[in-house]
């Protein structure tokens, strides 16, 4: 792609990073949750501190103080899901519309449940705190609360959900930023929330690389930078030396209070970062295609809210047959699909690239011929055709089907001739059907556009109920509670 | 001056680098560049020169992850490798008499004389491995090996095991990052099998020298990782073929400067102790003397990597955003060349391929930016 | 407390030296009267002086060297720190702290050093073909040689006759006491990775079945036991030709190496 190539140069030499898109190509709800993580080390399955909120009512931070005491880490656990899951669960409890899916009516919330992070490390972060919660036994010697099974089942769903292309409802801003901006960055520094936003809206007028060398020294999540590890470290010896194995929440509380205020001076330094960029893009018009995508999510959590009120209380299997792994496979390509069509198809920018590389063309409008027929199979067919001048040479083979990016949903176009004129080309294109009304052509005198993408239904994977010879595997283990349910062993 | 010499003047006070196959391994990903060469062969520790500069990186580990790491590798090698010696024979298939340890650490000291005293006994251990000698051990524990840096004998202590049955020797790793539901980090186990790879290489590359048959080394790497939360451990086979295959290659393709060049031979790597200026300095005209190979994925690796980025952002090398758009930019030499070319500044030769495509991509870029539509 | 005894003794030490000066005197009555006060302030002294003798001092407690030469006695086979430790506190309930047997190592080298000969002495165990101390291993100076060599199976070996011994003091202290089930724990740790050893269901608490963790130790070890010796033995029969006493006590030193030649 030479034109992310040369935008990169671009942002070099104007100190700036360069838009990729003209339009935000993922929706962005009235008053989104956000959610900030931090992990302890290399602790796969416990966070250091999180906290919850909305934009102007603040965050609120749960800190266990000490997380690889199991009670200590539940607790904190607890009073976050005590946050968490009413607020995640309300939508619902909003204002709905029914929807026909898959044959079935779905009560769907009309405002999107969206949650937003800092970036994709904090969804993994999530996803795996789920995945110990989503399986603990409320019954017996190692009872937990009902609630913390319920907030891991939740969690678990959203880092899954967070695989889908073009999907909003889990929204990681560094993600947001990757999308719609290109910088002199390398993939990796890109991760950088405060990097990129730093490309984007250098302060002082200083150079995007200067001012991006230095804001990425903030560390924004869910791990901390070094300095501020060492503190943690250094407070968490501390409180479990003054702690010496109580836990009784009052002195948990009272003792962690140092290591509370490191944690919130390290959650409001990324909250306020993640809200100035959220502020912002939110400033950018919405691209035509976001609500349809929106209305999938919707959709999507409906059906997981469904799933969690039913006889198996959101409880899922954690490996996927070979059935279910080809369907989601199916699902997520579909969606990829239509996400790369749709951007491409609303926003120009986001077609340039495919303009270079030969898979679409662009043109004033200057012929238009609705009756002119062809012979096809001995019939004389009405086949319409437009012709279109483009200013750069067209790239697209003859006899390649193109659609019109306002009507990707209909029917396809082939080139019939491409003439050279100029520095560009003249090319007639034929609408592959007699059924058409005089808005599925474009006007004369207007700019244009045909790609390669179109924006209709792919076909429904059919697939039989049991997976063939090729495809069995050992039957799989059954989900384990990661604490307990495993050979035993120290639990942390 | 006798080469070694050389290479320990080189170092001067800078901080001495430990040297690993990890090390080694970080060292071989970057062998295209010619001072990551020096460090490696002077056994310099670059991770902390440019500290209290602008430039400096951090790489401190967590002290959590440190201790996580630590508590995990303790409890798998416990009690004189009990959990070892039991996923050994309920996973990789080791008899129940596959018990005879070797722990190298034990008994040398931590200096240059223990890592030779462990090299020579590596050997006689990988003989008798070899051989089938009835006194074989089927673990050992802090090998050191070596293989031959810019013309010298350089000594690698191994950070991972072997385990041994039957002849046959295989790599082990202990990481804590969590195998769960069948699965784990990708990433983190890429990187644990690049390691062992190295592992692989260098004791096949010892065998060699005894004159031993090198594939007595398996394919197959052992990768120790906890489950779930807790500490229990499980025993992962991976076949490290390529991998091994592709450390061979970037082995070979080291340049093997017999001789230090003239020019590296009145340089010093500057000392912890001299001011940041001085420093920085000493630092900046040894990579003008010497040359360096910035890539982004140095930022992980190395303490140099800041200063080199901003030294390519200096000169607008068009290695500041990646391996990707350095592919795309062929024969253009920097990122305001790029732009000037895209504005219709006439190409050279090499620039040609690049030009056109340039050209039309900002033409395309400022028509919707100014109409808003293609 | 001192104070009261030196007070009562000297009141019984007035009292009969004034009976006696009314003996002198021939005042029968007033001697027989200071004798029974005399009488009754020694019965007093006796008392505070068995008080005083009850209250445990320094020198009764067992000492860290000698806790650490007691545990490697009956443990009979070389021994780590972590094991030295962990057994003595569960053999007496008695903190130990584990950092005391690196000075206790210094110390025992200087005491040798000073020419001064104790009973035994805490030595590390050998290894290796040069047979240099190992670290963090102690064996005692009054083994034989072979006892303290340790080789490629030594490790496992002496691991499964550790968990024998657990097993069988725990039978002779007999199970339920607290110090049985101290060791007890420790066995569990022990015997974790012997096949057979330890059985639960998952989930239930681990039942320790003294029987059939003899009999998987013995099992496993009967497969080690003859041809450890045998190796430990041969090495003895080296060491004996190539080290000095001192050294084969105290370790042997490494050779320095000059380098290795690579392709």
């Amino acid at each position: 792609m030479s034109f992310q190539a040369m935008l990169a140069a671009l942002a070099h030499v104007e100190g700036r990073a360069q838009p990729t898109a003209l339009y935000r190509h993922r929706g962005l709800s009235s008053d989104p949750l956000c959610v900030v993580a931090w992990q302890l080390g290399a602790e796969p399955y416990s966070v250091g501190a999180i906290a919850i909120g909305r934009r102007d009512a603040g965050f609120a931070l749960f800190v266990p103080g000490y997380p690889l005491d199991r009670d200590l880490h539940f607790a904190a656990l607890l009073d976050f899901a005590k946050a968490f899951c009413p607020a995640f669960e309300g939508y619902m409890r909003g204002p709905c519309e029914s929807v026909l899916h898959r044959g079935e009516e779905l009560v769907v919330p009309m405002e999107l449940p969206q949650i937003v992070v800092a970036n994709a490390g904090t969804i993994h972060l999530l996803g795996r705190l789920g995945r110990r919660l989503a399986y603990l036994s409320t019954t017996g010697a190692n009872a937990a609360d009902t609630l913390l099974p319920r907030l891991g089942r939740h969690l678990m769903w959203i880092a899954e959900h967070a695989q889908v292309p073009g999907q909003q409802l889990i929204l990681s801003a560094t993600e947001l930023l990757a999308r719609h901006y290109a910088a002199a960055l390398s993939a990796l520094e890109a991760q950088s929330l405060a990097a990129m936003d730093a490309w984007i809206d250098p302060p002082n007028g200083a150079h995007g690389f200067h001012a991006a060398e230095q804001a990425e020294r903030q560390a924004v999540g869910p791990a901390p930078a070094p300095e501020e590890a060492q503190r943690v470290h250094a407070l968490m010896k501390t409180f479990n030396e003054r702690r010496a194995g109580r836990k009784d929440p009052k002195i948990v509380r009272n003792l962690a209070n140092d290591l509370r205020m490191l944690y919130d001076d390290m959650t409001v330094a990324t909250w306020r970062l993640i809200w100035k960029v959220i502020d912002r893009e939110r400033a950018k018009t919405e691209a035509a295609s976001v609500q349809r995508r929106a209305r999938e999510d919707r959709i999507a959590y409906a059906r997981h809210i469904q799933w969690m009120l039913g006889p198996a209380e959101g409880r899922r299997k954690t490996r996927l047959t070979p059935r279910t792994a080809a369907l989601r496979l199916a699902e997520l390509e579909q969606a990829n699909r239509l996400l790369t069509a749709e951007e491409a198809i609303d926003d120009p920018l986001r077609m340039a690239p495919h303009v270079l590389a030969g898979k679409a063309l662009a043109g004033e409008v200057i012929g238009r011929d609705d009756v002119r027929r062809e012979l096809i199979g001995g019939r004389n067919c009405r086949r319409p055709s437009v012709t279109l001048r483009t200013q750069e040479p067209c790239l697209v083979p003859a006899h390649t089907e193109l659609w019109w990016t306002t009507n990707a949903a209909g029917r396809e176009w082939l080139i019939d001739r491409v003439v050279t004129s100029g520095d560009g080309s003249v090319v007639t294109l034929v609408l592959q059907t007699n059924r058409f009304d005089a808005e599925d052509l474009p006007v004369i005198g207007s700019r244009a556009c045909f790609s390669q993408f179109n924006t209709r239904p792919g076909y429904e994977l059919i697939l039989p109920t049991e997976a063939p010879w090729t495809h069995r595997s050992a039957s799989p283990s059954t989900e384990t509670d990661l604490d307990y349910g495993d050979m035993g062993g120290n639990a942390a | 001056m006798t080469p070694k010499k050389h290479l320990t003047e080189l170092r001067g006070a800078a901080p001495e680098k430990r040297p690993t196959v990890r090390v080694l391994a970080a060292a071989m990903a970057h062998n295209d560049c010619a001072f990551a060469r020096l460090a490696l062969a002077s056994r310099t520790d670059l991770d902390k020169l440019c500290e209290g500069t602008y430039f400096a990186v951090e790489f401190g580990q967590d002290p959590q992850a440190f201790q996580r790491g630590h508590m995990f590798e303790t409890f798998v090698k416990d009690k004189d490798y009990a959990m070892l010696i039991k996923l050994l024979r309920e996973h990789a298939g080791f008899s129940i008499t596959d018990v005879r340890i070797r722990n190298l650490h034990s008994g040398a000291p931590p200096n240059e004389r223990g890592l030779r005293q462990r090299a020579t006994e590596t050997r006689q251990l990988l003989k008798k491995i070899v051989m089938r000698a009835k006194d074989a051990p089927n673990i050992v524990d802090g090998a050191v090996l070596t293989c031959t840096i810019a013309g010298q004998t350089a000594y690698f202590e191994a950070d991972g095991l072997a385990a041994a049955t039957d002849g046959r020797i295989h790599v082990g790793e202990v990481k804590s990052f969590p195998f769960t539901d069948g699965r784990c980090d990708n990433d983190k186990l890429g990187a644990t099998c690049e390691q062992a790879a190295w592992y692989v290489l260098l004791v096949r590359r010892t065998l060699a020298d005894m004159g031993l048959p090198p594939d007595a080394v398996s394919d197959d790497g052992f990768i120790i990782l906890p489950m779930g939360v807790g500490l229990t451990p499980t025993l992962l086979v991976k076949n490290l073929a390529s991998r091994v295959r592709r450390a061979e290659e970037l082995f070979a393709s080291t340049p093997s400067g017999a001789a230090l060049p003239a020019s590296v031979q009145n340089l010093r790597f500057p000392a912890m102790d001299a001011d940041e200026t001085t420093r920085l300095d000493t630092l900046e005209s040894m990579m003008d003397d010497v040359g360096t190979s910035y890539r982004p994925d140095c930022l992980q690796d190395c303490g140099m990597s800041r200063l080199c980025r901003a030294r390519a952002q200096e000169v607008g090398s068009a290695a500041l955003c990646g391996s990707a758009v350095v592919r795309w930019l062929p024969g253009v030499r920097t990122l305001d060349r790029t732009v000037a070319l895209a504005a219709g500044a006439p190409p050279a030769p090499s620039e040609i391929h690049a030009a056109h495509a340039l050209a039309r991509a900002k033409g395309l870029f400022d028509r919707v930016l100014t109409r808003g539509q293609l | 407390m001192t104070d009261q005894l030196r007070f009562t003794l000297q009141e019984a030490a007035r009292l009969a030296s004034e009976t006696a000066d009314a003996l002198n005197r021939g005042d029968m009555e007033t001697a027989g009267r200071l004798q029974q006060e005399a009488e009754r302030a020694w019965q007093r002294a006796r008392k505070l002086g068995q008080q005083h003798a009850k209250r445990p001092t320094l020198s009764k407690t067992p000492s860290v060297r000698e806790r650490t030469i007691a545990a490697v006695t009956e443990l009979d086979v070389p021994c780590s720190p972590k094991l030295i430790a962990a057994y003595c506190v569960a053999r007496n309930g008695e903190p130990f702290d584990v950092r005391a047997i690196a000075s206790i190592r210094r110390d025992e080298r200087r005491s040798w050093n000073t020419g001064a000969r104790r009973d035994t002495y805490l030595v590390p165990a050998l290894e290796g073909p040069w047979f240099v101390a190992a670290r963090g291993r102690f064996a005692l100076s009054h083994w034989p040689l072979w006892q303290r060599i340790v080789g490629p199976l030594s490790p496992r070996a002496d691991h499964l006759r550790v968990c024998r011994h657990l097993v069988d003091h725990i039978e002779s202290v007999g199970q339920g006491t607290a110090e049985a089930d101290r060791l007890g724990g420790l066995l569990a740790e022990y015997a974790r990775s012997v096949p057979g050893a330890l059985e639960s269901a998952p989930g239930t608490e681990l039942k320790l079945d003294l029987a059939r963790v003899r009999e998987a130790v013995l099992e496993e070890l009967d497969l080690l036991e003859v041809e450890d010796e045998g190796q430990r033995r041969q090495e003895a029969e080296r060491a004996q030709r190539t080290l000095s006493d001192t050294d084969q006590l105290w370790g042997g030193a490494v050779p320095e190496v000059i380098g290795h030649s690579t392709r």
